[in-house]
């Protein structure tokens, strides 16, 4: 267990007398109105015929020292990480039942043209990804087989995928229930590589399909995330037809998953029925899933969500988890509710635009990060329920900090802010914040950074107005929510700091830290690579202090005691496990 | 009345071009226009793709020029397609209306369930306990924000009973029993929100047509209270109630945005707001300027039934 281990929790009832007054205090008001409402994986060699061989070749790939070869374990039938995070039941399975969960409308089925969480939910029973991080759960990360059974890299530029070969995908026009082949792989890089918006396929510079299941992929330099990257919940493996077809993926849904769309009726639900052919057996030697329907109900309003689950109509689905205020409350009134509480999987940061002048002067950046008591956020506006965090989220637990480095690292220093500040001759600065995130943080955040001499402004803004200026660099600072996700570390250093990259908000243009970021993006060594990221978080934060790293809450992942082995949902915002689940009252 | 009907209608056409070209422009000058909205989905996207996405949409044209290609989109009778989610504006509308319609029914029955009762036991039995409680219940209904009310219902029976209507969206049609029980609650909160004025007029007006001399003419004759308040008093009192309601149904489409986003209704109330946040151009006005016909019918009814109501009213 790491130091981190001790906050999994789960919930346990204690009264609270804020719900009492609210239940003595309407009831009088609006009890009787209510009444009303009461009335009414094999082996590595494929026995599939090998079709011609494929490729997506660019250029030459050159070749580098040979590193080990990693071949993934064979999957059980219930993955022990289900086991740890659901209501376990040993069965016999129960078959043919429907498993309600809570859901977001997620407007487009299209998951390369939206990176948002409600997308990736709406089809996360449908596609498929050719690699698993395992329980998608901060401590554990490790990388399990999914469409590919295992992989080798047998040099620094080089990987080869062994696919199963017993996958289908869905039996529906145009895909019709094909075999899923490498050559599917191939076009997905391709693909990948082609969109505006997708981007996990590294450097890779060519692919090719000896057989029906076999991929290799040459890259042109070392690309330390290419692994996890293929476990990415955005990096799944689309049917080339529809796309050939539609031009995009935004209505039909065909995948190799354990369910098929059934229905997207928009602000209302979506609906997925069974796929009979999953190639994933289950414990009675039938295939998976269990469940027949799964329907995840869309709701606009938290409360409602939360109420529909108290009572009952729902078994669980709350993606990315709720809130501390939510959900406390919740895990104390509610003491049957599986409620596995972990840090939510985001990074909030005080983002500085480093292109306007005040914050060009390191003194200043620094005394806003000497200002910043992130234990006084995490006790005041999480309600005791959250943990310090650097720039890299404290879900990524291999590479993040300490909690003890961080406090020690971060710790607040008013004087020293005042000094700092005072040396660059900006006491009285004003600045204004713009983030719609949370006006709770922003209040601290304010009061903090008042309290050591610099003048905040709050100006929310709304999400929409929020991105446009992300994108536009027409802001001073705020604090920043990254609202998509990535469990690896070159997203959060590399895809945050290099002044190449789009998601570079801060505007950060610094050559050593380019090149530091570089190296630990061709590091394929753990140990290495996880030295080098150490240095650029030092760098980052504390030496320069490009950003302004706050807390993170706990989420709450609640679900119902009925609702048989279904792993939580994680941050990962997928409906995870829920082919193996069932209903058992 | 034919004239007055027709007259009305007319007029009815540049009261909603008026309003189609205040929505229309005024969305485009909220900041952030409709394809930044969806970096909220993109992630990010480079200003060559911006662009990209601008000249797709028209939206790299002058704001006059817009109107035009919309107006003359709409006079061939197609409202265009979202912005946002690219599905058609009048195949969204055409299936939210209904569930706005049942909804709205449902309030307005409801809302004269309780306030025609209510106000006039209040008024009746003046200065009372009963009065003070019909009066009180009235002075919460006005006070009460509807989304508080309506997250109250939505919470309370959760956790006292375990009560959470059933999930999704059933149409009445099809299961009459089921569409009830997800509307009805949201009805009867909306209801509640459009009755309490409505209680306060009914208390005022029948007070004051019980002090009138026919009605003092009545009592003289020996006619019993019940005859009194529901034949003579009743019909009189409810001219200005039903202003009062004709009004009300602009609280009601301004109510069913939160309400409908509270209860999970996919009706026009939700669609709006979903489409502001979305800055859903094309989906913003043309439900605005459903809910602007919507508001001119209302009135032109409420305008027909004073003549139903009080014979000596004629139309000119």
């Amino acid at each position: 267990m790491n130091e981190t281990s001790r906050y999994w929790s789960m919930a346990r009832r204690t009264p609270i007398n804020r719900r009492r007054l609210l239940r003595a205090g309407t009831s009088i008001a609006v009890g009787g109105l209510s009444l009303p409402v009461l009335a009414a994986c094999s082996s590595k060699k494929s026995g599939t015929p090998a079709p011609a061989v494929q490729t997506g070749a660019r250029t030459a790939a050159t070749p580098a020292p040979a590193s080990a070869a990693k071949v993934l374990a064979n999957d059980a039938p219930i993955p022990s990480w289900a086991k740890r995070l659901a209501w376990e039941d040993p069965g016999p399975p129960v078959r043919g039942q429907t498993i309600d969960l809570a859901g977001a409308d997620p407007v487009t089925l299209d998951v390369s043209q939206s990176l948002g969480s409600a997308p990736i939910r709406a089809v996360s029973y449908v596609y498929e990804k050719l690699l698993w991080l395992r329980g998608d759960w901060w401590e554990d990360t490790a990388v399990v087989p999914g469409l590919a059974q295992s992989y080798e890299q047998p040099d620094n530029t080089t990987v080869i995928l062994h696919l199963r070969n017993n996958v289908r995908y869905h039996n529906v026009a145009p895909v019709n229930g094909r075999q899923f082949t490498s050559a599917d792989v191939g076009w997905n890089i391709d693909y990948d590589q082609k969109s505006a918006l997708l981007r996990h396929w590294g450097s890779t510079q060519k692919w090719s399909a000896p057989d029906a299941t076999t991929v290799r992929i040459d890259l042109a330099s070392p690309y330390s995330s290419l692994i996890t990257e293929m476990a990415d919940v955005h990096n799944v493996m689309f049917p080339r037809e529809v796309f050939e077809k539609e031009g995009n993926f935004a209505k039909t849904a065909i995948g190799t998953g354990p369910y098929m769309l059934d229905r997207y009726e928009p602000k209302v639900q979506v609906s997925w029925k069974r796929n009979p052919d999953y190639w994933r057996m289950g414990t009675d030697g039938k295939p998976l899933p269990y469940a027949d329907a799964v329907n995840q109900f869309i709701f606009a309003d938290v409360p409602s969500s939360i109420a529909a689950l108290e009572a009952g109509r729902l078994a669980g689905g709350f993606g990315a988890g709720l809130l501390p205020a939510d959900g406390e409350p919740l895990s104390q009134r509610q003491r049957n509710l599986l409620i596995p509480v972990g840090p939510w999987m985001n990074g909030l940061w005080m983002l500085f635009n480093l292109t306007v002048p005040h914050w060009q002067d390191v003194r200043v950046r620094k005394a806003a990060l000497l200002a910043m008591d992130q234990q006084r956020i995490i006790d005041t506006v999480f309600l005791g329920k959250g943990l310090w965090q650097g720039g890299m989220p404290a879900a990524i637990a291999d590479f993040s900090w300490s909690q003890d480095k961080l406090k020690q690292a971060l710790k607040p220093d008013p004087q020293k802010a005042k000094q700092l500040l005072d040396a660059a001759g900006a006491t009285g600065l004003e600045v204004t914040s713009t983030g719609p995130y949370n006006n709770d943080i922003e209040q601290a955040g304010q009061s903090m950074l008042n309290a050591v001499g610099f003048k905040v402004n709050l100006n929310p803004q709304q999400q929409a107005e929020h991105y446009a200026a992300l994108a536009s660099g027409k802001f001073d600072f705020f604090i920043y929510k990254v609202d998509w996700i990535s469990y690896d570390p070159d997203y959060w250093t590399y895809g945050s700091f290099h002044s190449g990259d789009p998601h570079n908000y801060a505007r950060i243009n610094d050559p050593d830290l380019d090149k530091m970021l570089e190296n630990q993006r061709a590091e394929l060594d753990h140990d290495k690579r996880k030295a080098i990221i150490d240095n650029i978080l030092q760098y980052v934060l504390v030496d320069k202090a490009y950003i302004g790293p706050m807390p993170v809450h706990f989420a709450y992942h609640p679900q119902q005691p009925w609702l048989k082995n279904k792993p939580t949902d994680s941050f990962s915002h997928e409906n995870i496990g829920v082919e193996h689940a069932w209903i058992k009252h | 009345v034919r004239t007055f009907v027709l007259g009305r209608l007319l007029l009815t056409i540049p009261v909603i071009w008026v309003v189609s070209v205040l929505v229309f422009f005024s969305i485009r000058i909220v900041p952030v226009d409709a394809v930044e909205a969806r970096l909220q989905d993109l992630g990010y996207a480079t200003p060559t793709q911006l662009a990209k996405m601008r000249h797709d949409l028209g939206l790299d044209r002058p704001m006059y020029e817009q109107y035009f290609v919309w107006m003359r989109q709409v006079l061939r009778g197609d409202l265009g397609t979202s912005t946002y989610t690219g599905r058609s504006v009048a195949s969204e509308l055409g299936k939210a209306i209904p569930v706005t319609a049942e909804l709205g029914f449902l309030a307005f029955a409801i809302s004269v369930l309780l306030a025609v009762p209510i106000g006039v036991l209040s008024a009746i039995r003046q200065d009372s306990w009963l009065d003070y409680l019909c009066r009180s219940v009235s002075i919460a209904g006005i006070s009460v924000p509807d989304f508080v009310l309506a997250t109250l219902a939505v919470i309370l029976p959760s956790i006292w009973w375990g009560y959470f209507a059933p999930l999704g969206y059933t149409r009445l049609w099809n299961d009459p029993a089921r569409n009830l029980q997800q509307c009805l609650p949201a009805g009867i909160v909306l209801g509640i929100v459009i009755s309490a004025p409505a209680m306060r007029i009914v208390r005022s007006t029948v007070l004051e047509v019980l002090r009138e001399d026919y009605i003092r003419t009545a009592w003289a004759k020996g006619l019993r209270e019940r005859t009194i308040v529901a034949r003579h008093a009743l019909r009189n009192a409810l001219i200005p109630v039903v202003t009062v309601w004709g009004n009300q149904v602009g609280a009601l489409l301004g109510g069913v945005v939160l309400i409908e986003t509270i209860f999970s209704l996919p009706g026009v109330g939700r669609l709006t707001y979903t489409a502001i946040l979305e800055r859903d151009y094309t989906q913003i006005v043309a439900t605005v300027l459903f809910m602007a016909l919507v508001y001119v019918a209302t009135n032109l009814i409420v305008d027909l039934l004073y003549g139903y109501l009080d014979p000596r009213i004629r139309y000119a």
